[in-house]
């Protein structure tokens, strides 16, 4: 993991200090609140509903023990007691006040942490595969080329101001688990034909109100540009970004007026230019400096199948079952990538309790080198657990509710917060992902079902990644009353497609019906337990579920 | 006024904000403080009685107590009680439907017994 | 307003002309880029001193080869929520290679000084009353930077003892 040399340390502690001062000033009435919201959005803090937000920044969703424990105790003291992690990879409060916004950034970086950039019009935290250092097949830890964007974008004088926005993503694998194709830019970490490590650069993917697919811009980046590259593409947007609407002035609308070769065209000149005038790519060393500190960790050898493991999986049911959906196979022989749910069937979504993150704190120190992720799906990871601890970690999470085994099962839901918390919302979220959880709660029938990502979000703003969900669901308010949209064949993955509206819009009780009507369809229809959901729809097209969902106009037609 | 808090033209109105020092939903009260308890809103049901609770917002805002005012939609229950009407501002009054424990329904403020 | 110009509160010589106001010759002017377009000839015959204000949207291109006639160019920022010139003024000092002063204008706030000065620009007017002591301690609220931009300020990277090496590559 990446640690603070004095440098980062002296940037996040100014940084605390001259927000203390902008909330003294705010405080005192020397700022209007229109002065002021830009500068506590660049410091993650928001207004709600009932009371402040604070998201705080988790670098590409990687934590040690220190830092979670940390993130705990900020839940106990300025909050109540809980953290909502997100489909960012960041944690968000729900309850602080303005007045210990300073003192919670100041705990924060004494552990190595910041609210930097998790909000406004500037380059967001770089989110990350979360089994990134962990697996088979990767071509480089995606971290390090994050770790270098983040420390590249932060309180970057030019784009601190740009037009809306603006979301990275890195993978390492062909797999794509970091979203790479609905993010703002992405970034696949290749080898060239000569054996080189660098970029695919993808620009122009994103959600919200018109979601697109990220196009190819430049095939090949050798590594040692990224940043210099990176200016280039933010330099043009910065000054053609669109301003006059701000539901069209993300980087997909640029992309999508001006044309990806024009576009293409226009970075490639920008970034010959600057580089002949300024120097913005990190030095080899430097690069290497920030690379030492996501070497893989020593791991001792064990053996590729434990006996103890095998044995503990034939006597535990639970365990057993665990083990199907939530351990995933690790680069090292005798190891595995564990997900921690923080979906309990009935429970909200990436809530987790103070006591939940010391306990997972404590784990991570014991059996997984000190080391937690955050992933999109608003889960955790213990990256490298040795077989042999398995059944002991998974003892002791089932103890507190940590071990539901559902990981990307039908209950494994993303939500966004809606119109529990959030002040743009239009309808909830979190009560219909809990209700939609209630309703498959049989582990029997989830795993039958197999992998099926349902996704809600409150508003068109897709926080909650309906767009891309197999299922997607979108909250609509119909006169004071809230609705629900469904898509379906929606995936974030390397194939990465938005799905399509299915037909008129559900009540909050009729969506959670919605839902099970298209998993039977699915269930009848498909050739065999082989042929997954996503498979299914893409061969049948939407008409089967469509008559099923939507009867009366069947028979009106 | 963004597209979210927007109420509809004319009818029972009351002034809501968020305080300035905790962020916490706010409602400016019959005797010209602010409350926490929707319930204790004062309410204006035509136009002249409308811009007095904006130019009292305007005033709180510029006094640094409160923060972004605007009218909500309210109606009086039997017992004469104050509550919004819209879905947003219902939820607002009383906390998140999905943590009963958190916010004003867990200070016995504001619509609990709806809940 | 007031003006802030290296870091001191300066007594501002510059006049801001309206496009349809009658130029009075020998007080330096600044003009917008319309009417500069428009006037070019005579503007730069009558003002030894001369200035160009760009709006966002117009680049500094626009007035790329009349750079070294233009004491001035001032960046107006319309809203401070608008970025664009953060880019204008980077290619101003380091594409165009300009000296002059590059100033900032419009919605200019405390809180934006330390990037507008780490983007090229060295003068600002500011909201009346404004003190160069607070505009020094907010240029000044953070240390060190982790990109290099206009300034001199050297990247934490560089600092950190490592070398510029790649960079000789791109050429
Ligand atoms: S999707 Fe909409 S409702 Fe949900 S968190 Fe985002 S802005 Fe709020």
């Amino acid at each position: 993991m990446y640690r603070y040399d004095e440098f980062d340390a002296t940037f996040v502690h100014e940084r605390v200090e001259q927000f203390r001062d902008q909330v003294a000033r705010r405080l005192s009435g020397e700022l209007t609140e229109e002065e002021f919201k830009p500068l506590r959005l660049m410091n993650g803090l928001y207004l709600q509903l009932h009371a402040y937000m604070l998201r705080v920044a988790i670098p590409y969703g990687t934590l040690s023990g220190t830092q979670m424990r940390r993130l705990a105790h900020i839940a106990r003291t300025y909050d109540k007691g809980f953290g909502h992690f997100t489909t960012r990879q960041n944690i968000q409060y729900n309850w602080p006040t303005l007045e210990d916004a300073p003192r919670i950034l100041e705990e924060l970086a004494e552990v190595e942490m910041h609210a930097i950039q998790t909000s406004g019009n500037c380059i967001r935290n770089t989110t990350a595969d979360p089994y990134a250092g962990a697996i088979k097949d990767e071509v480089e830890d995606p971290r390090i080329a994050s770790e270098v964007i983040r420390q590249w974008s932060s309180l970057h004088p030019e784009f601190s101001f740009l037009p809306r926005k603006f979301k990275i993503a890195v993978t390492g694998t062909t797999h794509d688990r970091a979203a790479v194709k609905v993010h703002d830019i992405g970034l696949v970490i290749k080898r060239n034909a000569a054996g080189e490590v660098g970029f695919e650069v993808l620009v122009g993917g994103g959600q919200g109100r018109t979601p697109m697919i990220a196009k190819t811009i430049r095939d090949f980046l050798p590594k040692q540009y990224l940043l210099s590259y990176l200016e280039a593409i933010l330099r043009v947007y910065n000054m053609l970004g669109r301003r006059d609407n701000k539901y069209k002035a993300r980087i997909k609308i640029l992309v999508h007026e001006t044309g990806i070769e024009e576009l293409s065209r226009l970075v490639e000149a920008e970034w010959e230019s600057l580089s002949r005038e300024t120097t913005v790519d990190l030095p080899r060393a430097e690069y290497e400096r920030i690379a030492a500190y996501f070497e893989p960790p020593d791991l001792a050898p064990a053996e590729a199948s434990s006996a103890a493991f095998e044995a503990a999986q034939q006597e535990d049911r639970d365990f057993r079952h665990w083990v199907r959906t939530n351990v995933k196979e690790h680069k090292v022989d005798g190891y595995a990538v564990v997900d921690i749910s923080l979906k309990p069937i009935g429970g909200v979504p990436g809530d987790a309790t103070a006591d939940q993150m010391d306990l997972v704190a404590d784990l991570a120190e014991r059996y997984s080198q000190d080391e937690l992720r955050v992933t999109h799906g608003q889960n955790l990871v213990l990256a490298h657990v040795a077989k042999d601890d398995l059944h002991a970690l998974f003892k002791e999470l089932a103890g507190a509710g940590l071990a539901t085994a559902n990981s990307r099962l039908v209950s494994d839901i993303i939500a966004c917060p809606g119109l529990d918390y959030c002040a743009l919302a239009n309808a909830r979220s979190i009560p219909i992902a809990q209700d939609i959880s209630r309703r498959f709660d049989s582990l029997d029938r989830q795993f039958d079902i197999g992998p099926l990502e349902i996704k809600i979000s409150g508003c068109i703003n897709a926080c909650g990644h309906h767009h891309v969900g197999h299922i997607g669901i979108l909250g609509v308010d119909r006169k004071g009353t809230e609705y629900y949209q469904l898509t379906l064949g929606g995936r974030a993955d390397e194939n990465a497609a938005i799905g399509k509206i299915l037909g008129p819009a559900f009540d909050a009780d009729g969506v959670v019906d919605a839902v099970e009507t298209i998993v039977d369809t699915y269930l009848e229809e498909r050739r065999g337990p082989d042929e997954t959901f996503l498979d299914a729809v893409e061969r049948l097209g939407f008409q089967p579920f469509k008559d099923r969902l939507y009867p009366q106009k069947q028979a009106a037609a | 006024m963004s597209e979210k808090t927007r109420s509809k033209k004319g009818g029972d109105k009351a002034l809501t904000a968020n305080r300035l020092t905790d962020g916490v939903a706010i409602f400016l009260a019959t005797d010209g403080s602010w409350v926490e308890d929707a319930r204790e809103a004062r309410v204006e049901g035509d136009d002249a009685g409308h811009a007095a609770l904006e130019a009292a917002g305007a005033e709180a805002e510029a006094a640094g107590i409160a923060v972004g005012p605007y009218l909500i939609d309210v109606a009086r229950d039997a017992d004469g009680a104050v509550h919004p009407t819209r879905n947003r501002e219902v939820i607002r009054a009383r906390g998140p439907s999905t943590h009963p424990h958190h916010g004003k329904q867990a200070e016995g403020l504001s619509g609990q017994e709806a809940a | 307003m007031a003006l802030i110009k290296n870091g001191r509160l300066t007594a501002d010589r510059w006049h801001l002309y309206e496009d349809d106001a009658p130029l009075q010759p020998d007080i330096p002017a600044i003009v917008s880029l319309a009417r500069f377009k428009a006037e070019r000839d005579a503007l730069l015959r009558a003002h030894a001193d001369l200035g160009v204000r760009l709006e966002p949207g117009e680049t500094p291109d626009a007035i790329a080869d009349d750079l070294d006639r233009l004491s001035v160019i001032a960046l107006n920022f319309p809203s401070f929520t608008d970025g664009r010139a953060y880019s204008y003024a980077r290619l101003l000092r380091e594409r165009h290679g300009y000296k002059g002063e590059v100033r900032a204008v419009g919605n200019v706030l405390r809180d934006q000084y330390l990037f507008m000065a780490r983007a090229g620009f060295d003068a600002f007017e500011v909201k009346e009353g404004e003190s160069a002591e607070a505009f020094l301690a907010a240029t000044k609220a953070v240390t060190n930077a982790y990109q290099r931009a206009t300034d001199t300020r050297r990247p934490i990277w560089e600092l950190r003892g490592a070398q510029p090496a790649i960079a000789a590559a791109a050429e």
